[in-house]
């Protein structure tokens, strides 16, 4: 417990420093100013622009992280990620198309992205689909997706519209209003609880699927709530921040030596550790002076893979 | 009391005819070999009674009711199953695997996970990485975590292959001593001298169907051990009882 409560702190500490930098520099204390103007503006300022991007990185790294350690359980592989199921990419595509009819529809259209993807899901691998089936079918959806939003950027009616399109597919929580939190907290929210009831699910097949199993677990049941769970929460998440890779994958291995592999203390612990990631992400970004604020999905990536290299590094040596 | 029973069960895969209206019924406190050539329907058997394969023609009952119609949750407290070699996933310790085995009680008893490991000797090693222990060690703790979930029926899919001759001894003596106890243990192996001086009796799959079933030195006589093994044996008596060492194998 002590080790959830430390990062609970250390999230509550960097949201504090979240909504206290930005473009303009204005510190929350502002707030409370006898100056009405000035408060007027800070609430304008930390309330409605910084919060909400705050919010938003809370709660997308929560779920990336979250699904990436249901997924990781599930699959009993520590290379899976919320990508893998081919969840993110069909979320993203449904938000590119929505791009053709209005930015107002692009987060209705990830949704529908997300949750397209796990019927097609159920269709191409059916409803008792093993471990190995529903990957190749997550895969092959996967490629699918990528290959269809390559065609819609190829196919955007003018060279502003692909350019957008890209930008957004980067992946950012900047610029974001209560408007994008409200609509995504819901389902996120409940594909936190779907992915939450895995949990003893995924303590039993530690031990492979045949002990899961005759411990009494319904593997079909785990399967496809991992997936669903996983299409809610980050199918919500993509659908308001674009593409944001490698929290899912890395947070799990970071957790696994420091809280054990039990999931009532993993879980939390991946949802916190992935939170804390991103927000500090997007922190660094917006302190470092570039000549144009890094998108928090480049960041992530480059964060990332270096962290896959090293990885790979040590198994090397091991071997 | 009988505690399971296959009755003329058949299961097809793939177009061929695995089990072929088999039948056996295990009872409280005996330890049953089940002992058959590769392919011969071993595991086919063990996973239907597990409920991890549905059988094409007949049934199998779990104390006297038909297992099909007992909710998951119920038939995992009554029935116990170690599968071949199963790997671990993560390193989680020893005492965190042996208490998977509470996971159908909802509890996390941590007497009947002590009492489990005590039963192979493996208390000391309570909290080593699963990962970090020797073939022998790791099926010791396998096994204590199927105990741990104290179902009174357990069924155990070649416990003693690949471990050392001390190692498949130890296993044998910890099953000895829980059909001692009252517990019906069904254990399939493929070593017919260590089944022969272990178990009560021994159940003969060949073609998916039992073809004997009684005492090991009742049954396994020359023209079976030709018919359905294709092998000679050399026979000895040691602490009273009758024991076999395959010695030729027969075209």
């Amino acid at each position: 417990m002590k080790s959830l409560a430390a990062m609970l702190a250390l999230l509550i500490a960097l949201a504090a420093i979240s909504t206290g930098i930005g473009a303009s520099h204005l510190s929350p204390a502002a707030l409370w100013s006898d100056n009405h103007a000035l408060a007027d503006l800070a609430r304008q300022v930390v309330v409605d622009i910084r919060l909400p991007r705050t919010v938003l990185a809370i709660l997308t790294g929560a779920s990336l992280g979250l699904a990436g350690a249901v997924l990781q359980g599930l699959l009993r592989n520590p290379l899976a990620d919320p990508g893998i199921m081919g969840i993110s990419s069909t979320a993203a595509l449904g938000a590119v198309i929505a791009f053709y009819f209005g930015f107002n529809l692009v987060v209705a259209g990830g949704i529908l992205g997300s949750l397209a993807a796990v019927l097609l899901l159920v269709g191409l691998a059916g409803r008792q689909a093993g471990t190995l089936t529903l990957l190749l079918a997550g895969m092959a959806l996967s490629s699918l997706a990528i290959a269809l939003t390559s065609l819609a950027l190829n196919l955007a009616p003018s060279p502003m519209a692909t350019y957008e399109i890209l930008f957004w597919l980067l992946g950012s929580v900047a610029d974001r209003s209560w408007n994008h939190v409200y609509t995504a907290l819901p389902l996120m929210l409940a594909g936190w609880a779907v992915l939450g009831s895995t949990g003893k699910g995924l303590d039993a097949l530690a031990l492979g699927e045949e002990v899961a199993h005759s411990l009494g677990v319904n593997l079909a049941r785990l399967r496809w709530s991992a997936v669903a769970g996983t299409a809610l929460a980050v199918g919500a998440a993509v659908s308001v921040t674009g593409s944001i890779g490698f929290i899912g994958l890395v947070v799990p291995h970071l957790m696994r030596p420091l809280v054990g592999h039990r999931s009532a203390r993993l879980l939390p612990a991946c949802a916190l550790a992935g939170a804390i990631l991103l927000l500090a992400a997007d922190i660094v970004i917006r302190l470092l002076s570039l000549r144009v604020e890094l998108k928090l999905g480049v960041a992530t990536a480059l964060l990332g893979a270096p962290f896959l290299l090293m990885k790979v590094l040590r198994m090397r040596e091991r071997e | 009391m009988s505690r399971l029973a296959w009755n003329g069960v058949s299961l097809m895969r793939q177009g061929q005819k695995v089990l072929d209206g088999a039948s056996l019924t295990v009872a409280e406190g005996e330890l049953i070999g089940l002992v058959g050539p590769n392919g011969a329907g071993k595991t086919a058997m063990l996973r239907l009674a597990v409920g991890f394969d549905k059988p094409d023609e007949g049934e199998v009952r779990l104390d006297q009711s038909p297992l099909a119609a007992l909710p998951p949750a119920e038939r995992a407290r009554r029935l116990a199953y170690l599968p071949q070699q199963p790997e671990a996933a993560w390193p989680i310790t020893v005492a965190q695997a042996v208490a998977l085995g509470r996971l159908p009680h909802g509890d996390r008893n941590e007497e009947a996970v002590a009492r489990a490991l005590d039963a192979v000797g493996m208390s000391e090693f309570a909290d080593r990485p699963l990962t970090r222990l020797s073939g022998g060690e790791r099926a010791l703790v396998l096994l204590a975590r199927a105990l741990a979930v104290e179902a009174g029926l357990i069924l155990l899919d070649e416990p003693t292959a690949n471990l050392d001759p001390a190692h498949q001894l130890r296993v044998m003596e910890v099953l000895r001593k829980r059909a001692d106890h009252g517990d019906a243990v069904v254990v399939v192996m493929h070593d017919l001298g260590l089944a022969t001086r272990s178990c009560d009796r021994l159940a003969v799959l060949h073609k998916g169907r039992i073809a004997a079933d009684g005492a090991p030195d009742a049954i396994l006589d020359d023209p079976l051990l030709r018919k359905v093994f294709s092998i000679t044996v050399a026979r000895g008596q040691m602490e009273g009882r009758p024991f076999l060492v395959p010695a030729r194998w027969v075209a």
